[in-house]
């Protein structure tokens, strides 16, 4: 488990990363959004300890991880422009990292490469840069480390090659319990691999919840009510937000599933349906709960 | 995997992504070590050494010495390889994807640090001991002996190494510092040159303000051991100069490991203290912004000030230079800290602290705030005193022959020169401090003047007469000595002052060493009258006595004297070594001419003893006589162009238009011009001498005993001479187109 506490970083007049307490469990898929600038890529700069905080502390399984090789040993770092040796081929960047971890899977590495159809002999700067990007997925991949941190990682792969890095992923958290956490400021990206999302700003954490939590926490009802029944008639309902379309009323709504469907059966409507929302529109509904607008923060 | 074997591993894959590097440090030494190593040997073995001379063999020997002894070319390629292999092992520094590339995976940076640190050493030091070792087979296959082939070029590859590792680290250390390329290499630069730099404007800035200041072989020797430390390079140049001079010891080079050493480590502590957000910034400290810049920005503040001050010695040009040297420095360090040329006012009050420092620096030198010029001992103050009144007596050889062995094993000899003030500050006891402590005080007045009227010391503030350089050195009771050099105007006072300072006994003892030389070190006396020699035929206490007889007349002669005579011959008691020397170079068919020559004293009419002794053991003494010259050879420089010339005035009018000699070899005029003839050799060894010389004319007398005197005769065999038209009636002046400085004007 990846544990940080007020961890905050300052470049200059500048603060990157604000007093951040954030615990990323094993085994789930760690989503980190936020915008250009929000702190995400300071923030895996600490966790994986290329950068030193200033304040507060990161912690795997309570064991701090600058300058700790045997901490550093279990995760694998992809940044948002991954570095290759000048000149360096696949398999030369296969050789170098076999050297640096223990568990650096070679022949993985070569059934990899060969399923994403990469030469590992041509020079990886004649790559494009969604195959310098499954270039770096795979050596991450193949590492075999525990964390798997991935900067913008999905950015510029095509949705075959993203469908098949999350099968992936998925994979290796079946077989070896691993954990990638993934920074993105794109929440469409991450909506359907992620476990946990955690929402960057200004280098704050705005939030951090278990995406089914959320998702099965909060719906949106859409209904037709009895004439003289207003939907805000429905106290029992921890009503967030009404928008209406002539006599249609879309709520959003906090609770269960069953939970909401029995207090609006109570009132008989016309017309009830329970629709799941997107990690999108979840955001913005909890965002504007705290008082911010998500479309100037995200979209 | 162990931390020794990753470090292996990592060296490996280093060394991977330097192939570059390691080609150029192969090709370079090649290229200037290994091949004109064997061009030059096989050339040799093409000469046919059997039928080489002695003196070629040694002559190819030194050349062969030289390319694995002290070759420039390959120091200088030593030099550009520490620098590229700083760069290209620690160039990701400067780079933020590379810096999270490293630095996110499990290794330690200090293991990261070590890998690229010895790599970058490893490489060079093996490719130059193979390219050493093979150029020493290659000059061994030719035959040649030299100490230098039998061991020596290890020693050399040593310090060449040493001396490499430590400009390594020093770029090294440069690279951690900074967070980009072109800052690290001008770190490099500052690391090298700062020191000297500054001592180098240190010593302007005494030379400029600090008018009475003195230079002596002591604060020589304190701005060299200065220098040797102020950098690695400089330092590394004058351990090459230690090791041709076969003075290089081996508690130098331990220093140069130790510090060597302390640069490494440091270099290390500074890798691990070293954010990694600081790749593509100027510096990696910001903490080390300020102090580099005000350490930078200070003294060329101070070169502007001093630069301008020259220009036209006033104040307000000199506090300008400082204003502009602080301003444009500190603008151009913020650009760089910045990359930004907006940001080039970001920190004004650093900027005006620092001009305000450099202004009060350059008015501390202006009006002497110091008062090092104005300083003036109490006579009580000062046990003894010395006194250099001058070049009139620069004519004594100081100093003696040494054998000396070179880093090749060669023996050679050489004149251990000494310096005439130096023997004088060590020997001169003047206890006669009141005319000391008064020649100081005209000196100290005299700057006070040059002060006051604003100019520099070397201005003449209106004084059209002659000026005399007097140092002094007081040697203080409280056991500290101290230097002062004054430029006073020449006075009657000053040549009372000086004269009773010259006529002291201590004064004699202390400016001519013969004064202490003893009959035991004397091999032999020579007597030199003209270009004539005679080695004086005397036995051991004749020998001793002519010594003693000269010792005590010398030591008696006056300015007074002086000003009346001129020497009438010159007399050498040769030393012992002085004759060792001789024979040394005899024996090596050397020119020996110039230790013939040396030690050779005056000796005036008055000398009454010394000269009757010399003619007593044979010698000859006469003056010059019309008899002894068989002609006279006058160039003209300068000529009048004037009606009613005479129509001897009209040829040396167009002589001098010419630019020609006219010879004089008529009776009547030999006549005249010697009685005026002043020998070179003669007038050189009393300057005090009260003689009216022409200025205008070139004077070279041939001597009748000397074969073929005519215009035809070999140069060397005449000597040149001075007129002294005190000697001369106006009428004859006239007749031989003579002049003064003042007329020629």
């Amino acid at each position: 488990m990846i544990e940080t506490k007020g961890l905050t970083k300052r470049f200059g007049d500048i603060v990157a990363v604000d007093h951040i307490d954030a615990t990323i469990k094993d085994g789930s898929v760690f989503g980190l959004i936020g915008t250009n600038g929000a702190g995400k890529s300071t923030f895996l700069r600490m966790l994986c300890g290329v950068l030193k905080p200033d304040e507060g502390a990161v912690a795997i399984d309570g064991k701090e991880v600058y300058e700790q090789m045997e901490v550093k040993s279990r995760f694998f770092y992809i940044s948002d422009d991954q570095y290759f040796f000048s000149n360096a081929t696949p398999a030369e960047m296969m050789t170098f990292y076999s050297t640096v971890y223990r568990g650096f899977d070679k022949r993985r590495f070569h059934h990899l490469m060969k399923s994403f159809d990469l030469d590992e002999r041509r020079k990886i700067n004649t790559f494009s840069k969604g195959m310098k990007k499954q270039v770096s997925v795979i050596c991450g991949v193949c590492a075999g480390t525990d964390y798997l941190f991935c900067d913008e990682t999905f950015d510029g792969l095509d949705p075959v090659m993203r469908q098949t890095v999350k099968s992936i992923f998925v994979g290796d958290m079946e077989e070896r319990n691993m954990t990638p956490i993934i920074a993105s400021h794109n929440l469409r990206e991450l909506e359907d691999i992620c476990d946990h999302v955690g929402l960057l700003h200004k280098g704050g954490i705005l939030l951090s919840r278990e995406l089914e939590d959320m998702k099965l926490n909060i719906h949106k009802l859409q209904c037709v009510m009895l004439p003289g029944t207003e939907p805000e008639d429905m106290t029992e309902l921890d009503i967030m937000k009404v928008e209406r379309r002539g006599s249609l009323c879309t709520l959003t709504v906090r609770g269960s599933r069953e939970d909401i469907e029995t207090v609006v059966q109570s009132y008989h409507p016309v017309f009830a349906e329970l629709i799941p929302l997107s990690l999108e529109e979840i955001f913005i509904s909890e965002t504007e709960v705290v008082g911010y607008d998500i479309k100037k923060l995200v979209l | 995997m162990t931390s020794r074997s990753l470090c292996f591993n990592l060296m490996k894959e280093d060394l991977k992504r330097r192939v570059w590097t390691m080609a150029l440090t192969i090709l370079s030494l090649v290229f200037t070590l290994l091949v004109p190593t064997a061009i030059r040997s096989s050339a040799y073995l093409d000469q046919l050494a059997e039928v080489m001379s002695e003196y070629e063999k040694m002559r190819w020997a030194r050349q062969l010495e030289t390319l694995v002894g002290i070759n420039g070319m390959v120091i200088a390629v030593l030099v550009i390889l520490a620098v590229v292999w700083a760069v290209s092992g620690f160039r990701y520094l400067h780079n933020s994807r590379q810096v999270d590339f490293y630095h996110s995976i499990p290794v330690k940076r200090g293991q990261l640090f070590l890998a690229s640190y010895i790599n970058g050493i490893a490489v060079t030091a093996a490719v130059y001991f193979a390219a050493q070792v093979i150029s020493v087979l290659l000059i061994l296959r030719t035959g040649i002996d030299s100490p230098l082939f039998q061991g020596l070029w290890w020693k050399i590859y040593l310090l060449n190494m040493v001396y490499y590792v430590m400009l390594y680290t020093t770029t090294v250390i440069a690279m951690m510092m900074t967070g980009n390329l072109i800052v690290a290499l001008l770190g490099t630069v500052v690391f090298c040159g700062y020191g000297p730099g500054v001592i180098v404007l240190i010593r302007g800035y005494e030379m400029l303000w600090f008018h009475t200041i003195c230079d002596t072989a002591g604060s020589a020797m304190k701005w060299m051991r200065m220098l040797n430390l102020s950098s690695p390079f400089a330092n590394y140049m004058f351990a090459l100069e230690n090791f041709s001079q076969n003075t290089l010891e081996a508690g130098r080079m331990a220093g140069a490991v130790a510090v060597t050493a302390a640069l490494a480590f440091l270099a290390y502590v500074l890798y691990r203290l070293r954010p990694s957000e600081s790749a593509g910034k100027a510096m990696a400290f910001k903490k080390t912004q300020s102090p580099i810049k005000l350490l930078i920005a200070l003294p060329v503040a101070v070169v502007f000030g001093m630069f301008f001050y020259s220009l036209r010695s006033t104040l307000t040009w000199g506090i300008f230079g400082a204003l502009c040297g602080s301003v444009i420095t500190c603008c151009l360090m913020e650009i760089i800290y910045h990359f930004d040329f907006r940001k080039l006012f970001a920190n004004w009050i650093q900027m005006a602290a620092c001009g305000a420092v450099s202004v009060l620096l350059i008015l501390a030198g202006i009006y002497d705030w110091y008062g090092y010029d104005s300083w003036l001992p109490k006579a009580t103050e000062v046990k003894s005193a010395a006194v250099w009144l001058g070049y009139e007596d620069n004519w004594v050889t100081y100093g003696e022959p040494e054998k000396e062995t070179d880093y090749r094993g060669r023996e050679q000899m050489v004149w251990n020169y000494g310096d005439q003030r130096e023997y004088q500050y060590e020997h001169m006891e003047l206890t006669d401090i009141y005319s000391v402590v008064e020649l100081a005080g005209k000196g100290t007045r005299a700057d006070g003047e040059i002060r006051k009227n604003g100019l520099h010391m070397w201005d003449s503030w209106g004084y059209d007469g002659r000026w005399r350089i007097c140092v002094v050195c007081f040697r203080m009771n409280s056991g500290k000595t101290v230097f002062r050099q004054y430029r006073i105007p020449v006075d009657d006072e000053l040549e009372g002052i000086t004269a009773s300072i010259h006529d002291s006994r201590e004064y004699k003892n202390g400016t001519y060493p013969i004064l202490a030389q003893s009959a035991s070190d004397t091999a032999a006396v020579y007597f030199q009258q003209y270009d004539q020699v005679e080695k004086l035929n005397l036995d051991a206490q004749q020998q001793e006595k002519l010594l003693a007889v000269y010792q005590k007349e010398l030591e008696e002669l006056t300015m007074a004297v002086r000003e009346k005579e001129l020497p009438v011959g010159t007399i050498q008691f040769r030393t012992a070594a002085h004759q060792e020397a001789i024979d040394f170079y005899r024996d090596n068919e050397e020119n020996r001419y110039n230790l013939d020559n040396r030690c050779y004293y005056p000796v005036y009419p008055s000398f009454t003893r010394t000269l009757d002794a010399i003619r007593g053991a044979g010698g000859t003494v006469e003056d010059l006589t019309e008899d002894m010259v068989s002609e006279v050879r006058i160039q003209y420089y300068t000529w009048y162009e004037g009606e009613d010339m005479t129509e001897n005035q009209a040829a040396i009018a167009k002589a001098g238009y010419d630019g020609t000699d006219i010879l004089y070899d008529d009776e009547e005029e030999l006549r005249i011009l010697t009685k005026a003839l002043v020998y070179e050799g003669y007038y050189g060894m009393n300057r005090y001498y009260k003689a009216d010389y022409a200025d205008n004319v070139d004077v070279t007398v041939f001597f009748a005993k000397s074969e073929g005197a005519s215009d035809k005769a070999a140069v060397y065999q005449s000597r040149r001479c001075q007129l002294d038209m005190n000697r001369l009636t106006e009428e004859e002046i006239q007749r031989f187109g003579l002049m003064r400085f003042e007329e020629e004007k």
